[in-house]
């Protein structure tokens, strides 16, 4: 009967750690999208066989590599915190890329890739997909590839954590026009 | 009924009949009350169990499915919460179990893989609400770290198994990241527990017999994904899986050795056949050709856990080997020998002896199969001459494959060793029935 008792307390806190991993994710990605701020990000097109998977938009950004701030040379694969600024249209920049934590300004980690002569460094994004319904995903995906030139992803940064929250061709957010190219021309 | 208790009973019978507390009458009454209905409610309680899995598995796909269509007409906030439900809802019925229905094992086994495949589909559903990016082996090893304790609380196999064939997984796609994918070893080794758990009652129970079939074969893929950097280099996975088959063999032969059906040896059966299958293909020489080009040690650049992830199998094969010496189990130890055969034609091919390796293993595998044949009709069973008869037919139909001969000589050959099978089976048989 004892025995019985501390296995389902046991239980208690394993299911109190696998809610925590499982969830931990959420209450910060959530967290991010209410309170951090909205950063537009040009996206690049991407190789057509790689994008298609059926329930996602496989994004590419058109900044891939920025200044390493780093007293060491980066290491391909290293995590690194990206410093966002804007441009003159309103656009976000990675300004520069450095090891150590910033203590003012956005940021949000990066992957660090291969550095060039220049001292830049280049980088990838942790985000790199946008989930749609799935009917229109093939469709969203085809819009996308169509326009990419005109393309760009809202992410809402805070406290090192970078969110997508929507992904727009033009003015207009993909999930409208996927809806809208599906009807039948008048 | 407590099977202990049971246990306890039927051992104590003999000793009250013979101190005369009970007649052996009364004695018999008592081991026809409890055995029969036990008996017979064994096969339906399998079944159930069976149900109560494939129950659990399809419904909780469902609903993975469902949530996967990402509805959008919902609010993001829904969708996170619709995410973390499943998993809420199987954590809450495992309490339920443990609390009321802790000998069930239908109730365990269906309630622990329903809240295995939650945690992943919370973990994947949340990184779809927030378009996370996050890597495929990243998501593979929280999600069989987090779901392995439900194996040892709800004493479940499937989660068990679940879990060795998600480390396998995680082993395969990290496999381009260095040495990474030798954590399997250590991964694996936190499920063995479990087994030793189920098996400290009953090691022929279906229970950790399942475990065992299951963990000898993604044993062997994992060591695979473990060495395989080494064996791109030397082309050393003669020596390696001839280990690793061998050490399965003379597992399965020490600690399953007194199974009475063929499904209750699994080490043995991997094994063996493992050992039959690489002897076999070993007799070609276009495998020791490929040998031949490689080098014999090289550099030894390689992460030493690498080497010592390769290296155990062929080593602990022979200590075990050496062990089984004294219980002069001829067929037993002469298929455990296979590595040591290995390291020999490994010599000898990059020796530029390709032939001669060959040649040798081609004797090997006649030994091998001869002394099965004789064994088998020393005992008097049909399972063991068969077995043997199949390697020969095996070794010369490889030859014949192997000489450039025509269709009516491939022809014959087939008819004669079908004709050795049925004449061999007809004249055993009715010698037994004679003697019988």
């Amino acid at each position: 009967m004892k025995s019985s008792r501390i296995v389902l307390i046991l239980f208690w806190v394993v299911a109190l750690v696998q809610l925590t991993v499982a969830t931990s994710q959420l209450w910060r990605s959530e967290w991010t999208l209410r309170k951090g701020k909205a950063y537009k990000f040009k996206t690049a097109p991407v190789d057509p066989y790689d994008a298609f998977r059926g329930r996602y938009v496989a994004l590419a950004f058109e900044q891939r590599e920025a200044p390493w701030e780093g007293e060491a040379r980066a290491r391909r694969g290293d995590s690194a915190y990206a410093v966002l600024s804007e441009d003159a249209d309103g656009f976000a920049r990675v300004a520069r890329l450095t090891p150590e934590r910033p203590e003012s300004g956005d940021y949000f980690r990066v992957k660090t890739g291969y550095s060039s002569k220049s001292n830049h460094v280049s980088f990838s994004f942790s985000f790199d997909r946008f989930y749609m319904e799935e009917r229109k995903a093939t469709e969203a995906e085809r819009v996308y590839r169509e326009n990419s030139r005109n393309t760009y992803a809202v992410v809402r940064v805070r406290d090192g954590v970078g969110v997508i929250e929507d992904l727009f061709v033009g003015d207009k957010p993909i999930r409208e026009l996927a809806t809208t190219a599906r009807r039948p021309l008048p | 009924m407590n099977k202990k208790a049971l246990r306890w009973l039927y051992a104590e019978l003999p000793t009250l009949v013979s101190s005369g507390v009970v007649s052996p009458e009364v004695a018999e009454r008592i081991r026809k009350h409890y055995s029969e209905p036990e008996a017979q409610g064994s096969g339906r309680h399998w079944l159930i169990t069976l149900f109560a899995i494939i129950g659990a598995a399809l419904i909780g796909g469902g609903i993975i499915l469902l949530l996967a269509h990402n509805w959008e007409e919902l609010t993001r906030p829904m969708r996170a919460a619709i995410s973390v439900a499943p998993l809420l809802l199987t954590q809450a019925l495992g309490a339920w179990v443990l609390w009321k229905r802790a000998e069930s094992t239908a109730w365990r086994e269906g309630v622990g893989t329903s809240l295995t495949l939650a945690i992943g589909s919370s973990i994947a559903l949340i990184a779809q609400t927030y378009n996370l990016g996050g890597t495929f082996p990243d998501f593979m090893f929280a999600w069989t770290l987090l779901a392995l304790p439900v194996a040892y609380l709800l004493r479940a196999t499937l989660p068990a198994l679940l879990y060795l064939v998600g480390v396998t997984i995680w082993s395969g796609s990290v496999m381009d990241e260095g040495s990474k994918s030798l954590w399997f070893w250590p991964l694996v080794g936190v499920a063995l527990p479990y087994l030793w758990m189920t098996a400290r009652e009953n090691r022929y129970h279906p229970r950790p017999l399942l475990v065992c079939w299951v963990l000898s074969i993604v044993g062997a893929i994992g060591a695979g994904f473990g060495a395989h950097r080494l064996l791109d280099e030397f082309s050393w996975w003669t020596v390696l899986f001839g280990g690793l088959f061998a050490v399965w063999w003379l597992v399965g032969s020490r600690w399953y050795g007194e199974a009475s059906r063929v499904w209750q040896r699994p080490f043995q059966i991997v094994g063996g056949l493992g050992l039959w299958v690489m002897s076999l293909v070993l007799t070609f020489s276009d495998p020791w050709e490929e040998v031949s080009r490689h080098v014999w040690w090289g550099h030894m650049h390689h992460n030493p856990a690498e080497w010592i992830g390769a290296l155990v199998w062929p080593v602990a094969a022979v200590a075990l080997w050496v062990a089984a010496w004294r219980r002069r189990e001829v067929s037993e130890l002469l298929l455990g020998a296979m590595p040591v055969l290995a390291v020999i034609g490994q010599a000898l091919a990059v020796h530029d002896m390709e032939v001669a390796a060959a040649v040798l293993f081609n004797v090997y595998v006649l030994v091998v199969a001869v002394t099965l044949i004789a064994s088998g009709v020393k005992v008097q069973r049909l399972g063991i001459i068969n077995a043997g008869m199949l390697l020969l037919s095996a070794l010369i139909l490889c030859r014949f494959f192997d000489a450039d001969l025509g269709f009516v000589a491939r022809g014959i050959a087939f008819i004669l060793i079908g004709t050795g099978f049925l004449v061999t089976n007809l004249v055993l048989l009715r010698r037994k029935g004679a003697a019988q």
